[in-house]
């Protein structure tokens, strides 16, 4: 598709970023964890459209009904309580879940809403057991603007996560309540973005931006991405469910083509929402929601949002900016700058940078992040070194104590037997290192360098450096001759 | 600021923003709430408000006359019966009202009727606006009022096989007690029908509990009156309970209506549209030889209830001085604090001095038991003959509720010494002498 012209197209896309947000569910206190085990409870529930506040009820609503199914839940006492299961109201909004949609909000220049309302999104199939999502609308008209061009944020949403969908027959349709009621952000876009290539970065963009903070979930099913889409003469399209964002341009292309061949066949293009196939084809779902699926949550008051609150929120450094930052103020490769960010592991590499002078910033950071993992790899074992014990480490070297070739024998020991042992691997005194090779040399006389190097390394494994041992011998070798 | 109303589109114009949407009033009244052409409210506060624009008026309010016509549903159909439905109120009825942002007793029986088409193939339905009352708020006055319709209804149509009032849950196991007493052989079943969820959601249990009274009615030859309700948290049946034997006892589950101390009478299979009697003698309370009557209460009168606890002083008692009647909820057996042990208890000689009081000024006493479940004995211990000695009277195995209908029921209708012997006796099957092992929790 690489000679089409997207401008002469009318291609319009706009992207729906959905993500989990690290903290406890929105409405109720479970946590929000998953769980294979057996169920402890089951409950099955019918659903059924209503008549809306505007008077009329939903056609989206209604389609899904027409499919005459019930469902089974699978509760879990672990992290399902009355709520998920529709038996009681909501309580308190969950404030961090809040307070990192307002740091996003911030992030990407949204206007905050110092009145919201919770809102229900009528959704009926089965997914929510009391037939809507509770969504909160909290900024508006946002922008990020990436390699240049200015993308604008329409909307910045709190929610409610859904539950999973286990199993679904002609009757029924079987879910786990474990996920219903995790706290998420959605990110809608306008339909700014003009190219597929371009869907991508900005996919691409938003997630670092959620990362940055630190405080959302990463890993599979914790991100979802549906695209809006639509080209002249064409129909707009919502595809759900997009896994990986290295997919989207591929997505769209084969939507583009797919509306292009209805064109050409003459046939009308029908509106409406398509689940994204294995294949990165898709299929069509349901019709486009409209408006009067959305009415307000009458359980709970309304939020209000002080400007003191928003002033408070403090905006996190971008990851994209500090990767660049440790790589200029220290020296680092870009690897090692993103391993260090990766891990987690940034903060507390500048903290030792600053303090241990003596040591390389590569090497510091070479000690945090990548030591643990070669010995993963190496010695299939779980190489989790906690903040203290690098500290203790990384000090001791550089203070001299220990030797560099000793990390990986002290780490590796360290995670086999749960403690730190440095003193098992101290250097020795170049005094007393000294009368240790004297006296090999003499026990050993007629014997060339070579050989005498290996018996003082093998003797002294990793309390002495290289380098120290050879320079000695070298001194009494001489005297020798 | 001008004048706009509900659904009027406006633009608001504030110190930092511009907004556009349909305008709806919010109970707070520091703000007003937009509604988005996504759907969503967001609100802004007054104070901030620099002007607002009149752009369209009310597109909400024309929308909602269009959709409300009469619906199909009164077309007669020859081989079904005829159910009256009196609407009374109840989150059954309920939907969000934005006046005060909360739930109120707002949809017509009409449009909730829109909502349950199936009801036309169960029977030909008639309906009627009998009040809009959310149950807590309900008095003896209200009693009367439903009462006074269904013998309307059953004066109007002799064909009628059954009355099904949608009714809040709070109270609805008293009003299931007051009906009982106050129609007396009543020929038909009356089904009180609750939803702990409200009908505007698409989870609501109104739909199903109101279907499975309406199959009850239909297919059984029940008369009095019971409480349809969710045998349990599934939507799979529905049981129907005994008006003088229930008790909500979950805030909010869909189940919270369970029996006390006797079992259900019967059980509505949703799925399959069937019933289950799960009791024989469902029908002793009627007879054929007798005549349906309705006995009113009166408006006025004062009957309360108090609740034991520790440390009682006399003013919790001396307070209810003029009325004519009290039920002591007690602890146990059928205990209240009334007899000292010690010098720390002493003060409870005068909390029996002040029962005392109010009896001899003509009070009826009736002394219930604030477990749920068993029968007040108060032949066990000593503290407990003293209370009989002063004239309290026990509430048997009745609940509180019951016992306090039943006590005002009676002193509307009989003297006072009339009233005394009657509420030891069993009327409604209020009174079950023979309380078996499986009538308790879920046994």
């Amino acid at each position: 598709m690489e000679n089409i012209d997207y401008k002469e197209l009318g291609l319009k896309i706009g992207l729906e970023i959905h993500r989990q947000i690290d903290t406890d569910k929105l409405f109720c206190r479970c946590r929000s964890t998953l769980t294979e085990d057996k169920p402890d409870f089951l409950i099955e529930r019918i659903l059924r459209p209503i008549i809306s506040e505007l008077g009329e009820k939903d056609i989206a609503a209604e389609y899904e009904l027409s499919k005459g199914k019930f469902a089974v839940y699978e509760g879990h006492y672990s992290n399902t309580c009355e709520l998920e299961i529709d038996e009681s109201p909501p309580l308190g909004i969950n404030k961090d879940a809040l307070n990192a949609v307002l740091q996003i909000s911030k992030m990407i220049n949204a206007h905050i809403l110092n009145v919201t309302e919770v809102m229900r999104k009528q959704v009926l199939d089965y997914s929510n057991t009391s037939g809507f999502q509770r969504t909160i609308l909290i900024g508006m008209d946002g922008s990020v603007i990436i390699n240049g061009d200015d993308i604008k944020i329409d909307t910045i949403i709190l929610e409610e996560d859904a539950a999973r969908k286990i199993d679904e027959t002609e009757n029924n349709v079987r879910y786990r309540l474990d996920r219903l009621g995790t706290s998420m952000i959605e990110i809608a876009t306008a339909p700014d973005i003009k190219t597929p290539e371009q869907a991508k970065e900005v996919a691409g963009f938003l997630g670092m931006i959620l990362k940055s903070t630190g405080k959302f979930k990463s890993g599979i099913g914790t991100i979802r991405q549906d695209i809006n889409l639509s080209i002249k003469n064409g129909a707009r399209i919502e595809l759900k469910g997009v896994q990986d964002l290295r997919h989207i341009p591929k997505i769209i292309e084969n939507e583009i083509e797919r509306q292009l061949s209805l064109m050409k066949q003459g046939k009308k293009i029908e509106p409406g929402v398509r689940k994204i196939n294995p294949d990165l084809t898709s299929t069509y779902l349901r019709p486009l929601p409209g408006a009067s699926r959305i009415y307000p949550e009458t359980d709970l008051p309304i939020i209000l949002i002080t400007n003191e609150q928003i002033d408070k929120i403090k905006i996190p450094e971008l990851i994209k900016d500090k990767s660049e930052r440790l790589e200029s103020e220290y020296s680092l490769s870009n690897e090692l700058a993103n391993a260090l960010i990766k891990e987690n592991k940034s903060d507390l590499f500048q903290d030792y940078a600053n303090k241990y002078k003596n040591l390389t910033h590569g090497l510091i950071a070479h000690i945090l992040v990548e030591i643990p993992k070669e010995i993963s790899a190496k010695f299939d074992i779980n190489a989790y070194v906690d903040d203290k014990t690098f500290e203790s480490i990384i000090e001791s070297l550089n203070s001299g104590k220990i030797s560099r070739n000793s990390i990986i024998d002290i780490i590796l020991d360290f995670v086999k037997n749960k403690k730190l042992d440095l003193e098992k691997y101290a250097v020795i005194d170049t005094k007393d290192l000294e009368k240790e090779i004297v006296s090999v040399i003499e026990q050993n006389k007629g014997l060339p360098f070579g050989a005498l190097m290996g018996i003082i390394m093998s003797k002294f494994k990793n309390k002495v450096d290289g380098k120290t041992a050879s320079e000695i011998i070298k001194k009494y070798k001489t005297n020798e001759i | 600021m001008k004048k706009v109303e509900f659904g009027d589109i406006v633009k608001v114009i504030t110190t930092d923003k511009t907004y556009k949407g349909a305008y709806i009033d919010s109970y707070n009244k520091e703000i007003i709430i937009l509604k988005q052409d996504s759907g969503y409210n967001l609100g802004i506060i007054k104070k901030g408000i620099k002007s607002i624009e009149l752009i369209q008026k009310n597109k909400l309010k024309k929308n909602q006359k269009k959709n409300h016509k009469k619906s199909s549903l009164l077309a007669y159909k020859k081989d079904l019966p005829f159910i009256s439905i009196l609407k009374v109120g109840g989150t059954i009825v309920s939907k969000v009202d934005y006046k005060t942002g909360a739930v109120s007793a707002k949809i017509s029986a009409e449009e909730l009727l829109q909502n349950i088409p199936e009801l036309k193939d169960i029977a030909n339905i008639s309906y009627k606006d009998i009040a809009s009352v959310m149950s807590e708020s309900m008095r003896f006055g209200h009693y009367n009022l439903i009462a006074k319709s269904i013998e309307s209804e059953l004066k109007k149509n002799k064909n009628i096989k059954g009355i099904i009032i949608p009714h809040g849950t709070d109270t609805m196991h008293y009003t299931g007690a007051a009906l009982s007493f106050m129609l007396e052989n009543i020929p038909v079943p009356v089904i009180l029908v609750g939803s702990q969820r409200s009908s505007d959601r698409g989870s609501s249990d109104s739909f199903i509990n109101i279907i499975c009274a309406a199959c009850f009615i239909a297919k059984s030859d029940f008369k009095g009156v019971a409480i349809c309700m969710h045998e349990n948290m599934s939507d799979n049946s529905c049981l129907i309970l005994p008006g003088t034997k229930t008790k909500k006892i979950h805030t909010s589950r869909r189940d919270a209506f369970k029996p006390i101390n006797t079992i259900a009478i019967a059980r509505v299979i949703y799925s399959e549209n069937k019933i289950e009697f799960l009791t024989e003698d469902y029908n002793s309370d009627y007879n054929e030889k007798k005549t349906f009557n309705v006995k009113y209460f009166k408006d006025n009168l004062k009957v309360g209830i108090l609740k034991s606890h520790t440390n009682i002083y006399p003013e919790n008692i001396s307070c209810f001085k003029g009325y004519k009647g009290l039920i002591l909820e007690g602890t146990g057996l059928g205990h209240f604090q009334s007899t000292a042990f010690d010098n720390i208890s002493r003060i409870n000689e005068k909390n029996k001095n002040e029962i005392k009081k109010l009896i001899k000024k003509g009070c009826i006493v009736i002394l219930t038991s604030q477990c749920l479940y068993g029968r007040v004995n108060m032949n066990i211990y000593s503290p407990q003959r003293e209370l009989l000695d002063i004239g309290v009277i026990p509430g048997k195995d009745m609940t509180t509720e019951t016992a306090f209908i039943k006590l005002a029921f009676l002193l509307s209708n009989y003297s006072r010494e009339q009233a005394k012997s009657l509420f030891l006796e069993n009327l409604r099957s209020e009174i079950n002498e023979r309380i078996l092992p499986h009538e308790f929790v879920d046994y």
